[in-house]
């Protein structure tokens, strides 16, 4: 019984490193690296993000193999996706709305307009609300590729000027 | 020369409320269960069509692996409690524990190195990391509940197969509901069957299941190998677990992701480049295995030198499947039917006398657990009870004018019928699949 309930001891204490243990460890490790100011990102083929002054990269949940960027600022969520498309951008725009909206607790603020960035790439740009705060969304085309972006945060009205001078800037290959 | 079996030690204990390892077990398994049922409800609620599609699939698929497990120690066949118990570990706990820490070293990986270096390396390293582990201590804990029954290598290579079996049917329903919600077509079954064919077919043979059963193999002969340094034994068994570890890393790696650029042809090929020695190292091991434990049995049963219990024929026969279904075969041919069922209920009769003997021989003074009789007995009268059912057997085959229940004695030539069957079957088999995925959209 002795030596059962010693082996009985150290599986469990196995389990526990592992189910209690390796999350502790993470946790106790910061996730955001600071993005220097001005330093442009390469969110995914070959698009190319400034991030708005103050950002850091949530290092796990941006995947650059499946061109995701994001980023973290001052308590605001900023979610980058490039993806290849064969869609128009007002289907693309279409289908991210329907994404948004499906989420629970989340409402789409009227119709999107149009915009347009820096080097004239065409987009359209719409608002949502959720019960943590407001959010923007805008999606970016040029011929098959499409940026998805999602803002949103509490402090999104502070940073609302940021975060489109960050968008307008953006640069396709 | 280490014994291939160390027969169930004297005293070996039934498990009771007061064993320590069974409330683990227990808990464990609540806490998997819990964990599995809300991933897996929220499926069955938003995709129903597909979620009951994936389980018919899947369950059906276990079907031939299960069989395939549980008859792969025929000698001496293991409780269909502690079986379970393996393929439960596997299918509740350890998914729930592998989700949990690797989600965890997932996000370790790329905050301590890099998004790029974990978005690219993280399915090789994170999940053998976490998941082999996971499964292993399914074992560890088989030989906790029941330390007398895990007692050859083979042994450790059927919980293990078990545990890995239970993981892979898990993981592949949860990777079809994955599949259907980013096809982004609602309840639609096509991405169902797409990743049935993908993970069933074209990974199933050396997934979980042939990882689990190699470092199963090292616990096993960590367990019978008492002859052997402790050094050696546990050093053996770190050995066997490191393999599965490494052919897990090699199978996930992204090194020939895309193929060899040649198609679905190349798809396959580099499945195959991955997959295949891996799984002819496991079938080898496996193979050695049998024969040791084939060769221990053998010996035991001829040491009785008794014919009425054993030929020197049907001992030859009984160590192997393919003499065994020709002993049948062969018996049907002179006695009809009722001749066959009873060569193998004489087969099975004589395999649990073997085990009945060996016991006998590990605990003379004590008692061993009979699971014909569900009871502990003296090994003295559980091998009279064995012999008995032998003889019974035996004498309702000369009855029907059946003295030896050997199979023929053939010479050792190539079946090129077999052969060439096999070969048709194996390209109409790659065929179909080839054109089942052209159809679901593959490349």
């Amino acid at each position: 019984m002795r030596a059962n309930l010693l082996g009985t001891l150290a599986v469990l204490l196995v389990l526990l490193v592992m189910v209690v243990g390796l999350p502790v460890l993470n946790q106790a490790i910061p996730a955001e690296r600071p993005v220097a100011v001005g330093a442009a990102i390469d969110i995914g083929h070959g698009v190319r993000l400034v991030p708005p002054p103050g950002a850091a990269m949530d290092t796990t949940r941006t995947l650059p193999k499946q061109g995701v960027l994001f980023l973290v600022l001052h308590g605001l969520d900023f979610r980058a996706e490039v993806k290849a498309t064969s869609q128009s951008l007002e289907d693309s725009a279409r289908r991210l709305r329907g994404r948004i909206q499906g989420q629970r607790g989340v409402q789409l603020a009227g119709d999107p307009r149009e915009v347009v960035t820096a080097s004239g790439v065409p987009g359209l740009r719409g608002a949502f609300s959720a019960t943590g705060g407001d959010g923007l969304y805008a999606v970016y085309q040029r011929d098959n590729l499409a940026v998805q972006i999602t803002v949103s945060g509490a402090s999104l009205p502070d940073q609302v000027t940021a975060v489109e001078t960050s968008m307008a800037g953006m640069v396709f290959p | 020369m280490t014994a291939a079996v160390r027969p169930m030690p004297s005293g070996q204990r039934r498990v009771t409320w007061r064993t320590p390892a069974l409330w683990l077990t227990i808990a464990a398994l609540t806490y998997g269960l819990w964990k599995v049922t809300s991933v897996v409800y929220p499926a069955f609620v938003t995709y129903p069509h597909a979620a009951w599609l994936a389980i018919v699939l899947f369950g059906l698929y276990a079907v031939p692996f299960v069989l395939l497990f549980a008859g792969l120690d025929y000698l001496e066949r293991e409780p269909i409690s502690l079986t379970a118990t393996a393929m439960a570990w596997g299918g509740l706990a350890a998914t729930a524990v592998s989700a949990v820490s690797g989600k965890a070293l997932k996000d370790i990986v790329a905050k301590l190195i890099s998004p790029e270096f974990s978005d690219v390396w993280s399915k090789a390293i994170v999940a053998p990391t976490v998941e082999e582990p996971a499964k292993l201590l399914g074992i560890i804990v088989i030989v906790l509940l029941a330390k007398g029954q895990v007692n050859s290598v083979l042994d450790g290579v059927v919980y293990g197969a078990f545990a890995g079996i239970g993981f892979q049917l898990v993981e592949n329903f949860l990777y079809a509901m994955r599949a259907v919600a980013v096809a982004g077509n609602g309840d639609s079954l096509p991405p169902v069957i797409a990743t049935f064919v993908v993970r069933g077919f074209l990974s199933g043979l050396w997934s979980h299941t042939m990882f689990t059963a190699l470092a199963g193999a090292g616990i096993g002969y960590a367990l019978v190998a008492v002859s052997r340094p402790w050094w050696r034994r546990i050093g053996i068994a770190l050995l066997a677990f490191a393999g599965a570890w490494l052919l897990h890393f090699v199978w996930n790696s992204p090194l020939l992701i895309n193929g060899f650029g040649t198609g679905l042809l190349g798809v396959v090929a580099v499945l195959i480049v991955k997959g295949l020695p891996g799984l002819l190292l496991v079938a080898a091991m496996v193979n050695t295995a049998r024969r040791s434990e084939a060769a221990y049995y053998s010996a035991t049963l001829a040491g009785l030198d008794d014919p009425g219990l054993c030929t020197t024929g049907e001992i030859r026969t009984l160590c192997h499947a393919r003499s065994r279904a020709a002993a049948r075969r062969h018996a049907k041919a002179r006695g009809g039917f009722k001749a066959a069922i009873l060569v193998r209920r004489l087969q099975y009769a004589q395999a649990r006398l073997a085990v009945a003997l060996s016991r006998a021989a590990g605990s003379p003074a004590g008692t061993v657990y009979d699971h014909l009789s569900a009871r502990f007995r003296d090994p003295a009268i559980a091998v009279e009870r064995r012999e008995q059912e032998v003889r019974t057997l035996r004498g309702k085959l000369l009855g029907l004018g059946i003295s030896d229940a050997a199979a023929p004695v053939h010479h050792k030539g190539v079946h090129w019928t077999r052969l060439a069957l096999t070969t048709v079957l194996v390209i109409a088999g790659s065929v179909l699949l080839a054109v089942i995925i052209r159809r679901l959209g593959g490349s």
